[in-house]
């Protein structure tokens, strides 16, 4: 069992396929202990990134280290990583004993001591009863604990995930997203996590990364990086429903700034726009100085959300508590809630003020 | 797709009307050869291929068991050296990147793309210098290399088919290449490998030309050429020939029967979503 958490890092990593380049100067720093995950849409580069980190792909250039030690030119097995697969990849032909315990046969380990070990995983992951069966006689969820047995049963420096919640049902994901983050705590073992669902990443991660385009756009606490997005991009991709973007023109009045779209009008103090805006941000009276059209109703039961079209390219999402009825295409009047709009950079998407 | 109620009746039809014509064929062909050794009398009475007599007498006229123990020692060399180099080999070209892999790949597929027909007399030439003619090596050596061409494009395709997490987890858990292609990928691929033993192994049994023209000594002739032996100036013993077709036959169908499940799997792997 590795004795202490490892730090991990990417120095500038790159790596290029070819003419593409999937991961672009990564450079990220993850604490020992710490469950990092990294999130972004399909093709943003964050697998590649963890599969540079396993030794499955080897950089084009940069540097990553485990525990201090530069492992980029290490194969998979010296690296002493464990992985969980987006499809499991358990080995069909071998038992749910045998996959737990190839692992650490092939590093040679006493047989007794395999047994041991099998045995104590899968009493912690409830496999005790499954350990004769075939990957082909499980059901979903059980193949998804043996694959994260199999990780589990080696005590590795860092466990790496590769959006492994995405092919269980919704019920189940939620159920392994707490064991999952459980299990991270109880063993302590440095993980790095990647997934596409912005709700596993605010649920599970001690720090969220957010990926586009082979580039880190940021890294912070699940609860800064929603408040305080970094970019357009950012706040686009994480809290669900999407937040809203709406672009205003910028008057001065004085020393201060007038951001308006067509009913939509804000003053602050600052110039630049885009406006964005909390779904939640609209007023749940349904009074207030603007007005726009119902285009979609969601009823969730709990809450529902409103697509309010407000103007010209203006699409807001309105959250009301309980089963709220409206009809589409009736016309609403509602406000945005103070302190609750990001204003952020029309050219480079930064962001410029928060909470205005 | 299952075959519809007439398609089937027409089907046995068929082949019910060729067994008929089959064994008349048969006899009239024998009864016409014989016509002037045994005159007309006979006409009509040779051995029908149905007893078993007529497959001692070819067995024994034949000399089969020793041209069958040829054969066997033939072809388990063959597919036990094709299988072991292109399991490898279609590892390599199927999982791995580096340098030359294509142009490489490509070179081994000219083994299966040239005719060997042609290649036949500089071979001859080739094994006769090395003074390999009339030895197993001149039947084993170039089958082997003949089927490499097959067997590591085959191979190729199967290792390619299978998930690539399979081998990547198989890595990250600490396994070897060579522990991930034993342990892992050939215990999976075993349809993939049947399919490509039963084939060299078939290939290899039925291989006339080659045994033809690389052995004249009697003791390494293999059972194909022992079809040879019903043939004569005057022409072909056809019941004697027949059962001795039958008899060399009856390996690769034992052998295929015996693997019929696995080799249809083979056959199938990768045309159906699993």
């Amino acid at each position: 069992m590795s004795s202490s958490p490892v730090a991990i890092t990417f120095e500038g990593v790159v790596k290029r396929f070819g003419p593409v380049t999937a991961v672009d100067g990564l450079t990220l720093d993850i604490a020992g202990g710490e469950f990092m995950v990294l999130v972004g849409p399909s093709g943003c580069g964050k697998t590649t990134a963890l599969r540079l980190l396993a030794g499955l792909e080897a950089v084009s250039a940069g540097r990553i280290t485990i525990g201090g030690r530069e492992v980029q030119g290490l194969p998979p097995r010296r690296r002493d990583v464990a992985m969980v697969f987006q499809d499991y990849a358990l080995y069909p032909q071998m038992t749910v004993y045998r996959n737990l315990a190839f692992g650490l046969e092939s590093r040679k380990v006493p047989r007794a001591e395999v047994r041991a070990q099998v045995e104590q995983a899968a009493r912690r992951l409830e496999l005790d009863g499954l350990l004769d069966r075939k990957p082909r006689e499980l059901s979903g969820g059980q193949r998804q604990r043996v694959a994260l047995g199999r990780a589990l049963v080696r005590h590795p420096q860092a466990f790496l995930m590769d959006e492994p919640l995405s092919n269980l049902d919704a019920k189940l994901r939620v159920d392994m997203r707490a064991e999952i983050a459980a299990l991270q705590r109880e063993t302590g073992v440095t993980t790095l996590f990647v997934t596409h669902d912005q709700v596993e990443a605010m649920t599970m991660g001690d720090r969220i990364a957010v990926m586009r385009a082979g580039v880190l756009e940021q890294v912070d606490t699940p609860d800064r990086v929603y408040a305080e997005p970094a970019n357009v991009f950012v706040a686009g991709f994480i809290g669900s429903p999407a937040m809203a973007f709406c672009e205003l023109t910028a008057r001065r009045q004085g020393d201060r700034f007038c951001l308006g779209n067509g009913a939509l009008q804000l003053e602050v103090g600052v110039e630049e726009v885009p406006e964005t805006v909390r779904p939640w941000s609209a007023e749940a009276g349904m009074a207030g100085p603007f007005e726009g059209v119902v285009d979609s109703v969601e009823v969730l039961g709990r809450e529902t959300f409103l697509g309010v079209r407000a103007g010209e390219g203006v699409r807001l999402t309105a959250r009301l508590e309980g089963s709220a009825r409206h009809e589409l295409g009736e016309r609403l009047r509602f406000g945005v809630e103070r302190g609750t709009a990001h204003l952020f950079d029309t050219q480079s998407g930064a962001a410029l003020a928060h909470s205005v | 797709m299952t075959a519809s109620g007439v398609e089937r009746a027409v089907t046995y039809a068929v082949l019910a009307l060729f067994s008929v014509l089959c064994p008349g064929a048969d006899r009239g062909d024998r009864a016409d050869r014989d016509a002037p050794a045994r005159g007309a009398a006979d006409r009509g009475r040779a051995a029908p291929l149905g007893q078993p007599g007529t497959f001692r007498s070819a067995w024994d006229a034949g000399g089969f068991g020793r041209l069958m123990a040829s054969s066997v020692l033939v072809s388990a060399s063959v597919v036990a050296l094709t299988t072991a180099l292109c399991i490898p080999a279609g590892y390599a070209f199927g999982t791995m990147r580096f340098p030359g892999a294509t142009p490489i790949f490509y070179v081994m597929l000219a083994g299966m793309v040239v005719p060997f027909e042609s290649l036949i007399v500089p071979l001859y030439y080739t094994f006769r210098d090395a003074g390999l003619t009339d030895t197993y090596w001149a039947l084993i050596l170039p089958q082997t290399g003949l089927s490499i061409s097959f067997g590591t494009f085959w191979m190729r395709a199967f290792f390619r088919s299978v998930p690539v997490e399979l081998a990547d987890a198989a890595r990250v858990d600490g396994a070897s290449s060579w522990r991930v292609l034993w342990r892992v990928l050939v215990p999976i691929g075993r349809p993939a490998i049947l399919t490509m033993v039963v084939l060299v192994f078939m290939w290899t049994w039925n291989e006339f030309l080659l045994a033809l023209v690389m052995i004249s000594d009697q003791s390494h002739r293999t059972a194909p050429l022992g079809l040879s032996t019903f043939q004569s100036r005057y022409g072909v013993d056809v019941p004697s020939v027949s059962a001795a077709a039958v008899l060399v036959a009856a390996p690769v169908v034992v052998v295929y029967l015996l693997t019929q499940r696995q080799f249809l799997r083979g056959m199938l792997a990768g045309s159906i979503r699993g």
